[in-house]
């Protein structure tokens, strides 16, 4: 929505998504088109996932506890990550 | 929700004789192409009868409130709608559905939108409540039904208020604060008033973050959140972040409706209905009198502080990500 290039969005999107997975101790990649995810955990379990909707839920299947935005530890864990870019 | 092709839905909601029915039967004045399906909580339709003086194809989905165990009555009812238009015994230009007074307008709009073949027919434009001027006050805060119809609306109308000396400020204040993202205006025998809307439902509130204080029984976790964004803001961003929101706490926002500006000076309004989000929509900036951006969440049991940090890191997040890309 708007005028950056669609790449641009995708690899923001990408980014982002593996910063809050990774805050969950999951890996987050997908295919160029940004329509297949991968989501793995360090035990090697990985799922499919085909829109953001289904990241939520595979990303929760494997990291064995809900994905909430309003977690306190994961707002934590995500400010670095802020901070560090801002600097 | 503007969506060429599909069959405008209007919804009217309101408490057991608010003015459901005299409002509806002024909208339907010159518009016989409009099909009408009232929803009555009893064994005999009396509005049914009103309304059928008026309009060919009036549907009756009684016996229950729409939106508890008649769903499946109201998806069968716009199929065979559907169905009565497309073999020519219909002209269906527009769809109005006329709540249960104690009907949960949320799982109407549910029942529409997540059906594979209704969303592609219909669209849901509107979710007009009425509020009865006299009674108002009370069944705020005596029901719960009511409440939860206001905290819904995209129009809010108080209606009898010929039958009060002094306008209903404390009722139209209560309105105001409960859902600032509704339109409010009030009408008289179901006639709108010529006056401008008290509220034009814009989303705008005065105070960057606020609380409802001293909410009546049940509903004492309700809180609004109005998120001045004078900042623009990051589409991505908040597109990840409210759907990660939706996902693990839909059931606690219960409205989400506003108008953001985003990076690049575009504005989008966004209209969603507990689960159920609208695709957001482009809003030429000349079609908006104040385009001065904000956006409303209605949540219930939710620390609005604790949605404003999330909703502040998430940005922040997707912008660091924006200069490293």
């Amino acid at each position: 929505m708007g005028h950056e290039p669609r790449a641009s969005v995708r690899a923001r999107r990408r980014a982002m998504l593996d910063q809050i997975m990774r805050a969950h101790g999951l890996d987050y990649s997908d295919d160029p088109s940004g329509v297949t995810a991968l989501i793995s955990n360090r035990k090697g379990s990985v799922e499919v996932a085909g829109g953001l909707g289904e990241v939520w839920v595979a990303g929760e299947r494997l990291a064995g506890r809900p994905l909430d935005p309003l977690d306190s530890q994961l707002l934590k864990r995500l400010a670095p990550s802020v901070e560090d870019g801002a600097a | 929700m503007n969506s060429p092709g599909r069959i405008p839905v209007t919804i009217i909601s309101g408490f057991l004789g608010s003015g459901k029915t005299s409002r509806l039967r002024h909208m339907l004045t010159g518009k016989p192409d409009t099909a009408v399906i009232v929803n009555e909580f009893g064994a005999v339709g009396l509005d049914h009868e009103l309304l059928r003086a008026s309009q060919e194809r009036v549907e009756l989905v009684g016996g229950g409130c729409a939106c508890c165990t008649r769903r499946e009555d109201l998806a069968e009812t716009l199929r065979e709608l559907l169905d009565a238009r497309d073999r020519g015994r219909a002209q269906l230009r527009r769809v109005v559905i006329e709540c249960s007074g104690l009907a949960d307008p949320a799982p109407i709009v549910f029942t529409i939108t997540h059906d594979a073949m209704l969303r592609h027919h219909f669209d849901v434009r509107r979710l007009i409540v009425t509020v009865d001027a006299v009674n108002g006050s009370h069944q705020l805060a005596a029901h719960p039904e009511v409440t939860k119809q206001v905290l819904l609306a995209d129009e809010l109308v108080v209606t009898k208020v010929d039958l009060l000396e002094h306008a209903p400020e404390a009722l139209i204040a209560r309105l105001a604060e409960l859902n600032p993202a509704a339109s409010l205006r009030t009408a008289l025998h179901g006639v709108l008033s010529d006056d401008p809307p008290l509220r034009t439902g814009t989303g705008k509130a005065p105070a960057a973050a606020e609380r409802l204080p001293d909410f009546a029984g049940h509903t004492d976790d309700v809180r609004s959140l109005t998120v001045a964004t004078n900042d623009r803001v990051d589409w991505l961003g908040f597109a990840v972040w409210l759907s990660m929101l939706l996902h693990a706490r839909g059931e606690q926002v219960l409205r989400v409706k506003g108008l953001l500006e985003l990076d690049g000076g575009t504005l989008v309004s966004v209209n969603g209905v507990q689960h159920v989000m609208h695709m957001p929509e482009h809003i030429p900036r000349e079609e908006i009198a104040d385009p001065a951006a904000s956006i409303v969440f209605i949540t219930r049991g939710l620390d609005v502080a604790r949605l404003q940090e999330s909703l502040n890191t998430f940005q922040r997040l997707a912008r660091v990500d924006a200069a490293v890309s």
